[in-house]
């Protein structure tokens, strides 16, 4: 039985349940609702330090040299998107990823605690 | 904190100590000293092993005391908040950070990658993926008003 996790009513009830998210997404999963063969959109951010710059103040051994840029292409896919807030919040925004209810439930015990200072 | 057998009860000492140049009193004197370890015997060893790395680099270093008083050590890598400082060419992190304030230093992504490569190889980090790593180092650069870059 899902509990609602916007609750307050029960005065014990702070997160929904592993379980609960792991159904959503199993269920999603068996529905084969994501699709990802629609081909990825070409990554539009380029790199600040292009190949060649010397990458200053990672070396800490003696025999060692700073690190030298690579081509941006061969930096894995992730690294662009990881600082970017649009995938994000796409990914909060996404009723179907661990992300949008880790960040419902959050938002849930902020309100809830704002409500409880309120009291005292 | 872990006990083997009842005789060998083993403590862990956690300490950041500079890369070279151990012995000082302050941090390392009292600490060891109070579990019985002759600090000099622990500082000969760890400039030893550390010489290959440059002098004062701060490196965290748990030691594993036994209850005979013998111990161990292992070495790990710099805190990340030394390398984004030194990528950002940065004395200090940010006294305040948030919406208010400026950000006290830049790196980009590929520093980051570095830098994650490097925390990689640590013990503590096996079951981190090294996107995951990097998204750690981003969030210390977030928490030490350092903005990150592509």
């Amino acid at each position: 039985m899902l509990k609602s996790f916007t609750s307050t009513a029960f005065s014990g009830l702070r997160t929904v349940s592993q379980q609960q998210v792991r159904c959503i997404q199993v269920s999603a999963r068996s529905l084969n609702v994501k699709d990802d063969s629609a081909p990825k959109a070409k990554r539009t951010v380029v790199s600040s330090a292009p190949e060649g710059t010397v990458l200053k103040g990672i070396n800490y051994m003696k025999d060692g040299k700073d690190p030298v840029a690579l081509a941006d292409d061969a930096y894995p896919e992730w690294l662009w998107e990881i600082n970017d807030p649009e995938v994000r919040n796409a990914r909060i925004a996404d009723p179907l990823d661990k992300k949008h209810h880790k960040e419902a439930r959050r938002q849930a015990i902020k309100a809830d605690n704002f409500i409880r200072d309120k009291k005292t | 904190m872990s006990k083997k057998a009842p005789a060998a009860a083993a403590s862990l000492l956690r300490l950041v100590v500079p890369a070279g140049k151990a012995t000082p009193s302050p941090p390392i004197g009292p600490a060891l000293g109070q579990r019985g370890v002759k600090s000099m015997d622990f500082c000969k060893q760890f400039n030893d092993r550390t010489k290959n790395v440059d002098a004062g680099t701060p490196l965290p270093v748990i030691i594993t005391v036994k209850g005979d008083r013998t111990f161990t050590f292992v070495t790990k890598s710099p805190p990340t908040s030394f390398f984004l400082k030194r990528a950002a060419g940065i004395e200090k992190g940010a006294t305040n950070i948030g919406k208010d304030h400026p950000f006290v230093g830049k790196v980009n992504l590929k520093q980051v990658y570095e830098i994650a490569k490097i925390k990689q190889a640590d013990d503590g980090m096996g079951h981190l993926s090294l996107k995951g790593i990097c998204a750690g180092v981003i969030g210390s650069a977030k928490s030490m008003g350092i903005e990150v870059v592509a």
